[in-house]
């Protein structure tokens, strides 16, 4: 009868091949999703827009809007006399 | 006996290269931005001392002006400033002072957007990921960045609009009951206005 080897050093070898042919599987799934989506770079463009209205204007808008919301463009009032309507105390 | 091997520690370190890079990346994607804001910052603060200096009432129009550009110039080439917008990673281009009134919707008062605007550009924001990608977008992300202050009027401008003023009153008052006035009048101003 031929005896069986129990020796079982090699499978952990085998697992850990199986492991990092995975790995490697994952990483290069996710370099090739994010690469062709362009991830990155919709990372820093995307908000690029808004974030340039914020810096030109003031306003979390897209630049060419935000220029119709300039805090310049605010009309403004003001008024010589005390409204009435308010207690002598809020004076 | 034959000892086992027990040395996997390689394989840790697979894993810890292949997330490292992402971690690496977000963290100064994130340093970039936060960076980019407060140099925007430091932009804006040039740009509205430029116009403070601008605002402020002088001999010309032209004086003004001089004093502007005088003022951004040297903060720019400050040594606490320079540095940061010559180093490669961010630039301030096409400093002017003007009128920029016709960029913003009609209004009434058509000076108020009077001041000093400089090209904000962040080139720190490009750069190339291992094995993800690039940051790099059809342009580097740039803004105007400016102060409106207006303008005072300069001496010349007001000594201008008083002399033509009493050039006015004069005509008023030459056909009225108490004479002519053009002889023994005389204009006098301060510094100003």
């Amino acid at each position: 009868m031929m005896r069986l080897a129990s020796n079982a050093n090699g499978q952990m070898t085998i697992e850990m091949v199986l492991l990092v042919v995975a790995l490697f599987g994952v990483m290069a799934g996710v370099s090739q999703y994010m690469n062709s989506s362009g991830y990155f770079k919709n990372f820093v463009e995307r908000p690029a827009d808004r974030m340039r209205g914020m810096i030109e204007s003031g306003v979390w808008m897209p630049s060419a809007t935000a220029k119709t919301y300039h805090p310049n463009l605010f009309n403004r009032r003001q008024t010589t006399s005390v409204d009435p309507s308010l207690d002598q105390e809020d004076r | 006996m034959k000892k086992p091997n027990l040395g996997q520690a390689g394989f840790i370190t697979l894993d810890f290269v292949i997330a490292f890079v992402l971690v690496f990346t977000f963290t100064v994607l994130l340093f970039a931005i936060t960076l980019t804001f407060s140099a925007v910052e430091i932009a804006q603060y040039m740009t509205f001392a430029a116009a403070r200096s601008y605002y402020a009432a002088n001999i010309s129009e032209a004086e003004q002006l001089n004093q502007g550009q005088a003022k951004f110039a040297e903060l720019q080439n400050a040594n606490y400033i320079k540095p940061l917008f010559h180093g490669g990673w961010y630039s301030l281009t096409n400093f002017t002072i003007q009128n920029f009134n016709s960029e913003f919707p009609a209004q009434n008062d058509t000076k108020i957007f009077i001041g000093a605007r400089v090209l904000f550009s962040a080139d720190v924001l490009n750069f190339q990921v291992p094995f993800f990608g690039s940051t790099n977008s059809k342009e580097t992300f740039s803004a105007n960045i400016s102060s409106y202050l207006t303008r005072e009027p300069s001496s010349d401008e007001c000594t201008q609009f008083n002399t033509q003023r009493v050039q006015k009153i004069k005509q008023v008052y030459s056909n009225g009951p108490i004479g002519d006035l053009g002889s023994g009048y005389y204009l006098i101003t301060d510094n100003g206005c």
